[in-house]
């Protein structure tokens, strides 16, 4: 047994750390430190990817064929340790790390030429359109309705918490088709465009003033038969596929550990009494606890890259991490708000917070993003399926319930 | 990276685990072992020594396997999972740990071979009410008298102490703290044997004018402390783990078979949702365990601390939700549900409880 990484994966961490130090412009760093949420402002994302995709690392997690890097999950995971530990801002999520992969394995040839180029290149930007008013948590009670209409299809329905819809030239869809079979197998998976008469977008904005999210009506919208994914009925494995994709090799506890870094040597630094937070011990044990937990889970993302590495699928069990990280975050951001104090009420209105635009922070800048960070991951434990049907799925699936 | 153990670690965790089964296949093998003198079966503690687990911890220079962090954590935590009596972790790990890094060759002759062929017992006496759970903390006093030391004090928690033969004794003297051999059977050592939580039996131990030579001090004793108390924290560490997943694994099988109101308890959500709070925890403890194994020498005693509070406060969570799952039944002696719960309490206590491992783990950051 051992936690070594291979001479190899070292040196291509090394590779990574010094095309960070070389290629990741300061304002990008101010960017990352100062985006609360995990999608950054549309021009920050799409710079960050230029940059990446002019070294052939845009499509990280896609396979060579279809234009990705081909890294192995170690690799994925190297570099997206580095990308925490740097500051990086996110890039695109969704066409790049959601729908990309997904149009790379279950496309036709047509579909893989059509979409993954201007993905990689910035192009074309995409959201997902899978919640609707009436199914949340249970998805599967999906009622937007496409029919058939010769060489196309006719879509009518609600999808909601859109995210960047409003940004997006494509949204990957999931529709019902067949309303007489059981609700799972009626799903089709549809990939439509969003710059069309029968769209339209509602803005929603977040409880910290945040605008990502959208309720999108699909009015008499139109889509290619041509712009579906795998065949009716298929939708909802395809969806499945997705998640475990996204979730298998994922790598979370870097950010969280980062954060824990940050907020540490934020309590060095706070004044408290005579001392100052960190020698606190009510806080100092709470900030202990929490990094233990990150560490752990480090290790547990570890323990499934290894599995995955040695050919086993990314499976159900990958909810697992899910679950933890999730409420990690939100233990971690409830710790950022107790260790400012007073400094924590502050909730600036402007956007972005970096930049010209941002207001001089009170405190600090840790102290700036607190309230904003907190309130904006509330949603961990709701969105890509809440804890509670994570919980469900493994139960099910894992215990055998 | 691999997480897989390697062929020797493969057979070391067998062993481990083959001797649970045979020795103490259920709770009433468990028992009569409990009921012999000294806690624990002497036939069982031969078989750990012919099978080789008593001299796995100790180097292979002064006679033993020379195991690792990683062997020792899987044995340990197939003796967790299979609850079993003897006290390897304060005979085999602490008491052999001392003797091996800290005793010159006369010392280990005189009881670390015997220890290692099960033959002779030797517990730490270290720990002080005073002291609570500071280490550096010690009030019994050494005295230089002629050729004689004396050794004045009372310690408490001494594990095994119904059976050992020998004592290794912190105490204070003009140098600073040193541990000595002291004989159980040594004028001045009144010991007082009762029952700890797990059912082994434990000592506290005074000691009047206790007489012994200087030649009983450990020379490195006092310096190797720190390193065995991190074997020891992963060890039990381990031991959490196992005994954590021999709570899941048992709630988990109640839950699929038990009926109320016309169904398996696994079919209520609220049951589904512990049992998947326990399988995460489980996870995340194993994942702490293996960090703490693996970790490079000189990160090896905080990664145990870390490991020993983080499995020490989330096993007690699982061993609470399992007696709650099991209900009435789970209240009673009747499960291995009780008999994990309690051996916990006692593990969380090893070098200082789970707080003092907190802030030993924050303290060397």
């Amino acid at each position: 047994m051992d936690m070594d990484f291979t001479p190899a994966d070292l040196a291509f961490r090394d590779e990574v750390r010094a095309f960070l130090a070389a290629e990741l412009p300061r304002h990008l760093r101010e960017a990352g430190v100062g985006t609360p949420s995990p999608f950054a402002e549309v021009d920050i994302a799409l710079e960050w990817q230029r940059i990446l995709n002019s070294r052939g690392w845009a499509a990280y997690n896609w396979p060579v064929d279809a234009g990705g890097t081909g890294w192995t999950p170690v690799q994925r995971y190297i570099f997206e340790k580095e990308c925490a530990l740097a500051d990086a801002p996110p890039v695109p999520i969704h066409g790049l790390k959601l729908i990309g992969p997904i149009i790379a394995h279950f496309g036709t040839a047509a579909q893989r030429e059509r979409f993954l180029p201007p993905i990689i290149e910035g192009t074309e930007l995409w959201c997902q359109g899978y919640s609707e008013p009436g199914a949340g948590s249970d998805l599967a009670s999906l009622t937007t309705r496409a029919v058939r209409d010769g060489d196309r299809y006719i879509i009518n329905g609600s999808k909601i918490w859109t995210s960047m819809a409003q940004v997006a030239d494509w949204m990957f869809c999931l529709v019902r088709t067949d309303p007489t079979v059981k609700p799972q197998a009626g799903i089709t998976f549809l990939l439509v465009p969003m710059k069309q008469p029968g769209i339209t977008i509602r803005p929603i904005i977040g409880m910290a003033g945040d605008y990502e999210l959208n309720q999108v009506f699909l009015d008499d919208a139109v889509c290619d038969v041509d712009c579906r994914l795998g065949e009716e009925g298929q939708g909802w494995a395809i969806a499945k596929f997705l998640l475990e994709n996204e979730r298998g090799g994922s790598c979370t506890a870097p950010r969280l550990m980062a954060d824990l870094d940050r907020l540490a040597a934020d309590a060095a630094a706070l004044p408290c009494g005579a001392g100052t937070l960190a020698q606190d011990s009510e806080f100092g044990r709470k900030l202990a606890r929490l990094q233990l937990e990150a560490e752990a889970l480090e290790t547990t993302e570890l323990r499934i890259l290894a599995e995955l590495a040695a050919g086993k699928p990314p499976g159900p069990q990958t909810s697992l991490v899910k679950l933890v990280s999730a409420t990690l975050r939100q233990h971690i951001d409830e710790l950022v708000i107790v260790a400012h104090g007073h400094d924590a009420m502050q909730l600036p209105a402007e956007r972005p917070l970096y930049g010209n635009a941002c207001p001089e922070p009170v405190g600090s800048k840790s102290a700036q993003m607190a309230m904003v960070s907190y309130l904006n991951n509330r949603a961990y434990t709701i969105f890509g399926g809440s804890n509670e049907v994570q919980k469900n799925i493994i139960a099910r699936t894992v215990l055998g319930l | 990276m691999n997480f897989e153990p390697t062929e020797t670690q493969a057979l070391f965790k067998a062993a481990a685990e083959r001797h649970v089964a045979d020795c103490v296949p259920d709770l009433v093998a468990r028992r009569a072992a409990r009921a012999e003198t000294g806690g624990f079966s002497r036939a069982n503690w031969r078989r750990l020594a012919d099978s080789g687990l008593l001299a796995l911890p100790v180097s292979e220079a002064h006679g033993g396997l020379g195991g690792g962090a990683a062997e020792l954590a899987l044995v340990q935590e197939a003796f967790g999972h299979g609850l079993a009596p003897e006290p390897w972790l304060d005979v085999a790990v602490i008491a052999a740990g001392l003797l091996d890094r800290g005793g010159d060759d006369n010392q280990r002759a005189a009881w670390l071979a015997p220890l290692i062929a099960g033959e002779t017992l030797v517990s730490l006496a270290h720990a002080e009410r005073a002291a609570r759970f500071d280490p550096g903390h010690v009030d019994t006093r050494a005295t230089v008298q002629g050729d004689r030391v004396l050794l004045d004090g009372a310690k408490i928690a001494v594990m095994a102490g119904a059976a050992a033969d020998a004592l290794i004794v912190s105490a204070r003297g003009e140098a600073g703290i040193d541990l000595w051999l002291v004989p159980t059977t040594a004028p001045g050592v009144s010991p007082r044997v009762f029952a700890l939580a797990d059912g082994s039996l434990g000592a506290e131990i005074a000691l009047h004018s206790v007489a012994i030579s200087a030649a009983d001090r450990l020379p490195g004793g006092w310096a190797a402390l720190p390193a065995v108390a991190a074997r020891a924290r992963l060890a039990a560490a381990a031991e959490m783990l196992g005994l954590a997943v021999l709570l899941f694994e048992t709630s988990l099988a109640y839950a699929k078979t038990r009926q109320q109101f016309g169904q398996p308890l696994g079919r209520f959500q609220v049951i589904q949702h512990w049992l998947t709070d326990a399988y995460a925890q489980v996870e995340q403890m194993r994942s702490q365990v293996l960090r703490a194994a693996l970790a490079p020498e000189p990160a090896a005693a905080r990664a145990a601390a870390g490991a020993f509070a983080y499995c020490a406060e989330t096993a007690l969570k699982i061993g609470q939700m399992a007696v709650q799952l099991h209900g009435g039944m789970g209240v009673t002696d009747e499960l291995v549900v009780g008999h994990a719960l309690k051996r916990l309490y006692v593990l969380g206590l090893t070098f200082g409880n789970a707080t003092a491992a907190l802030d030993a783990w924050r303290a060397a950051a």
